[in-house]
């Protein structure tokens, strides 16, 4: 596949199938959800290309495209991966795929509209991932945020206008403090070398004035931090999750919180000594996320509330790897993206399947489910393991990574988050307790296991990638290793401190 | 005194045009006056087309300039009147009288801009500005039958004539601190950075007085009034021609005549901007009026754009060519969309926009994309635009402007949203699909079309656009 634009490709799939999907007449159900399909798997299969194809001992950006755009002010179409972005492709489009298979079972009406406005966001997602122009991350960004508003807007469930209007202002306020931040990158790189671009590549070349890079790190940490979603900026993401259809809420929370700290580690990259400076003060307000998020989700009454704030926690953990700045460290941080990614698709998918029949996702109106839903009981209660970090499953192998990181920087932080596990596994071990045992209820006899081979298959590949990774998880980490080595060198290797 | 009549020859086709359909109303007896409207749209287009070009250089004895930075106005101009023109063939209906002088006044309208964007001194500024203001006071209060309209009128009057006496205060001062009103002589005259007190009296009154035309702060207040009350084809010629009119001038004046200076008045447009930043969007907020809440939010714009004049730099008058560019073909797809939909249904308030995504998904989808591309979402038209403006803001180090301008941005983002919201996910009150005729059609598609295309590809305009401000910082030092 030499010279083949492979990851214009991935980009390009859902953006193609939006434009034709705008000459499907809504009516023609099947054939609007074969060509969401396809074009998902067209993605899906091409991410795994790249995951193979990937030279891991070349290392670096590889598959790099680049078009001039706006050449006045050097902005180019610029696209490459290193490792951490190959994960986060594959990621992404495991979550489309099965979210689009979520939203054949969960979503009944204006459908078309439905697909086209994921599949933009998708194809933003990929894009980002994707970017080495800093302007085209920007916009490939807001072009994931945008969908949001009407997805959450038509779709969503209780309380939607608010929350998506929240959410909405909440991420584009986020990006644009960001913007600030990259336009001031784009314009002391250009005044140092008088060749004005918002190519990463080129500018991460450069080492600016170490008070200029403190300075510069802040905007950029906050502008992505609301995405991740830092405390005290998270309010949008729980109300959001909440509100939003399934398929939504698997992206929202598995892909879009990822994009914040994807964000923060391109700001790492290009401002190495900002970064240093401020990771200390990463990794305390980490610790607040893990534990304002554990409390707030153990007193949540409402699954997907519970698991939104939950998602807040686990975020912190991924701060918390990124904070120690070390190889295991940082490896555990995106390691954990990806799990707590595929993690969270699974339970809003679950959530979300037990919703649409029920109508209610309050733990206390339910009781003794695993006699009726015996599949989706097992595989909740292996979500629920793999979030409280579990052996066997993904995210026990990236915690881990994280503490032990974390340990060699900051070992206070790391003891006192060690017991953020036990919050876990409290508040989601109680679910499977409330929700799935104990006595069955007559109200609930109506509701159906999922059987056919589409209401299962998002689920099944879901838990497939889990324990692929939780057992073997050098799949991964030899791959993210190549992207984590450069960064985390480039970090250590600035003066300061 | 070279008078050099040639190079102002679209100002008199479009004079001339304006004329023929004054004389046409002695043999015209009652019904519509379409073809007077199709006359001043021959005439605006033929007048575009001798601009094409067009040789640069200086007329009437030193007070009017020929250059890029007028050519690419006037196109701008004729290409909104154009449009004007046609939104006010579809509104034609709601005009009770004088019809054909309603496009005549247009077209004076649009010949005095002309010659604003043209103006190298203060007396043909003064002159011009006073010609398009006299037609918009008109035009303002057109429907005498409305009260709404009649105070709109009055209320821009007054204001107008207010900032008017500023301005000719102003332009006195500078003159006698100075001794010239030619652009290039008083720039000539501030090369050694005269900071004499009358000068700097000058200098505030006539920034003051030009707020009026950009509907900035302090002199704003007739701005939602006006576009509330006024018809709406007039709502959109002030928003959009109007508006870049007045920043034509505020780039020759401020960015040539007084650059040197510039430390002076610096701070002074970066107080006007930021006040109007706040106002204008914070007062939008709660709008339940579909025109006034753009007329708040033109002055949130004229916010932007002040950010840049404050930049003072070739990037920020790009950024507002950019910007009045990619504004004007927002404003002008809503506001022809709101004329549409106000003939089927009679209202302007944002809660009768209700589920408009199912009764007319052209419409709704124009106002999307084009209030979106307002409030500076990508990959709109204005997103480009105003990342422009953050970018000459951030390059000269206005950053408490910059982060002012990124929180009123999202305050934008949220009062379009409520349009937005009510039309996409409220249900309609009724479900009857409003019919849109084939040229409307057209025009709005074109309006999308051309939305997007800024956002996705902007490299030929930002190209152009910067060129000009080259050629123009080149010429004035």
């Amino acid at each position: 596949m030499e010279g083949f634009p492979i990851l214009s490709a991935i980009i390009l799939a859902p953006l193609i199938a939006v434009v034709i999907l705008l000459f499907v007449q809504e009516r023609m159900i099947a054939l609007i959800r074969t060509i969401a399909v396809v074009s998902t798997s067209i993605s899906l299969i091409l991410s795994f290309y790249l995951l193979f194809a990937y030279d891991k001992a070349l290392g670096g950006y590889q598959f790099i495209e680049k078009i001039e755009w706006v050449k006045s002010l050097g902005i180019s179409y610029h696209l490459g991966v290193d490792g951490i972005s190959v994960a986060m492709l594959v990621l992404t489009s495991i979550v489309i795929f099965t979210g689009v298979f979520v939203s054949w079972v969960g979503i009944k009406h204006r459908i078309k509209e439905h697909y086209i406005f994921l599949l933009l966001l998708v194809a933003g997602v990929f894009g980002v991932f994707a970017s080495l122009d800093m302007l085209f991350f920007f916009l490939f960004y807001e072009l994931a945020v945008i969908p949001m508003y009407p997805l959450i807007g038509i779709w969503g469930s209780a309380n939607r206008e608010y929350a998506t209007m929240k959410l909405t202002l909440y991420l584009s306020l986020g990006a644009l403090f960001a913007l600030l931040g990259l336009l001031s990158i784009y314009f002391t790189s250009g005044a140092q070398t008088g060749v004005y671009t918002f190519d990463m590549l080129a500018i991460s070349q450069l080492s600016f004035d170490s008070g200029y890079q403190i300075k510069v790190f802040l905007p950029l940490l906050i502008g992505f931090g609301v995405l991740v979603p830092l405390a005290p900026f998270h309010s949008w993401s729980p109300i959001g999750h909440a509100a939003a259809p399934s398929a939504v809420s698997m992206l929202h929370a598995g892909v879009l919180m990822k994009l914040g700290a994807y964000g923060i580690i391109r700001a790492m990259w290009l401002v190495p000594e900002g970064a240093q400076f401020w990771m200390p003060w990463v990794a305390g307000f980490a610790l607040i996320n893990i534990f304002y998020g554990g409390m707030v989700a153990m007193g949540r009454k409402d699954m997907k509330f519970m698991i939104g704030y939950s998602s807040s926690s686990h975020m912190g953990y991924v701060l918390l790897g990124l904070a120690t700045v070390n190889y295991i460290g940082v490896n555990g941080a995106v390691l954990l993206m990806f799990a707590h990614g595929i993690m969270t698709a699974l339970a809003f998918s679950l959530i979300g399947f037990v919703y649409d029949q029920a109508h209610t996702r309050m733990m206390y109106d339910f009781s003794g489910l695993a006699k009726k839903l015996p599949f989706v009981a097992v595989a909740f209660a292996i979500m629920a393991f793999a979030s409280s970090g579990l052996p066997g499953l993904a995210n026990f192998v990236a915690e881990l990574m994280v503490f032990i990181g974390a340990f060699k920087e900051y070992p206070i932080h790391a003891i006192v988050a060690v017991f953020g596990i036990i919050v876990t596994a409290t508040y989601m071990l109680r679910s499977i307790r409330d929700v799935f045992f104990r006595e069955p209820q007559d109200k609930w006899d109506h509701l159906k296991d999922a059987t056919t081979f589409v209401e299962r298959l998002p689920f099944v590949i879901l838990i497939i990638v889990l324990m692929v990774v939780g057992f073997y998880p050098s799949i991964l980490v030899d791959l993210i290793n190549t992207g984590v080595v450069p960064l985390v060198d480039k970090v250590n290797a600035s003066t300061l401190g | 005194m070279e008078m050099n009549l040639l190079l102002a020859v679209p100002e008199f086709i479009v004079l001339g045009t304006a004329f023929i359909i004054l004389v046409m109303e002695f043999f015209m007896t009652g019904g519509s006056r379409k073809v007077s409207a199709v006359i001043g749209i021959i005439g605006s287009v033929a007048a575009a087309v001798s601009l094409i070009n067009m040789p640069v250089g200086r007329a009437l004895g030193g007070l009017y300039i020929q250059d890029q930075l007028a050519i690419f106005f006037k196109w701008l101009f004729l290409f909104v009147t154009i449009i004007v023109l046609y939104i006010t063939m579809v509104y034609e209906h709601k005009i009770e009288r004088w019809k054909g002088e309603f496009y005549s006044l247009v077209m004076f309208g649009l010949s005095g801009m002309m010659f604003m964007a043209s103006s190298a001194d203060f007396i043909s500024f003064y002159v011009s500005l006073e010609l398009v203001a006299v037609c918009l006071y008109v035009l303002a209060a057109f429907n005498t039958g409305n009260r709404l309209s009649v105070e709109a009128g009055l209320k821009y009057l007054v204001t107008g004539a207010l900032a008017s006496g500023f301005l000719v205060y102003g332009i006195s001062f500078i003159y006698g601190a100075t001794g010239s009103t030619g652009f290039t002589d008083i720039a000539v005259a501030l090369m050694g950075g005269d900071t004499s007190i009358y000068l700097m009296i000058g200098l505030a009154i006539t920034v003051l007085g030009l707020t009026f035309k950009v509907s900035s702060v302090p002199f704003h207040v007739w701005s939602p009034d006006v576009y509330q009350g006024s018809p709406t084809p007039v709502a959109a010629f002030l928003a959009s021609a109007s508006k870049a009119a007045g920043f034509v001038v505020i780039i020759r004046i401020m960015l040539s005549a007084l650059a040197g200076v510039k430390g002076e008045w610096v701070m002074l447009v970066s107080l006007i901007s930021g006040a109007s930043l706040i106002f204008g969007n914070l007062a939008a907020m709660p709008q339940k009026d579909i025109k006034r809440l753009i007329g708040y939010a033109g002055i949130g714009s004229a916010g932007y754009l002040l950010m840049a004049v404050a930049a003072a730099s070739e990037l920020g008058t790009g950024a507002i060519m950019f910007y009045m560019v990619a504004y004007s073909i927002g404003i002008l797809g809503s506001f022809l969309a709101i004329v549409i939909f106000n003939n089927s249904e009679g209202s302007d308030l944002i809660e009768s926009y209700a589920g408009l995504s199912r009764r007319s998904p052209l419409l709704a989808i124009s106002l999307f994309i084009g209030l979106l591309s307002l409030a500076g979402f990508p990959p709109l038209g204005g997103f480009i635009a105003k990342f422009y403006i953050f970018a000459a803001a951030v390059k000269e180090g206005l950053w408490a402007l910059a982060v002012i301008g990124v929180i009123m941005a999202i305050v934008s983002m949220y009062y379009f949203l409520l349009v937005v919201k009510s039309m996409y996910l409220r249900p309609p009150k009724n479900t009857d699909p409003i019919k849109v005729d084939c040229v409307s059609t057209v025009v709005l598609y074109i309006a999308n079309i051309a939305t997007l295309a800024l956002g996705i590809y902007p490299g030929p305009l930002t190209d152009w656009v910067m060129n000009i401000a080259k050629l123009f910082f080149k010429s004035t030092i």
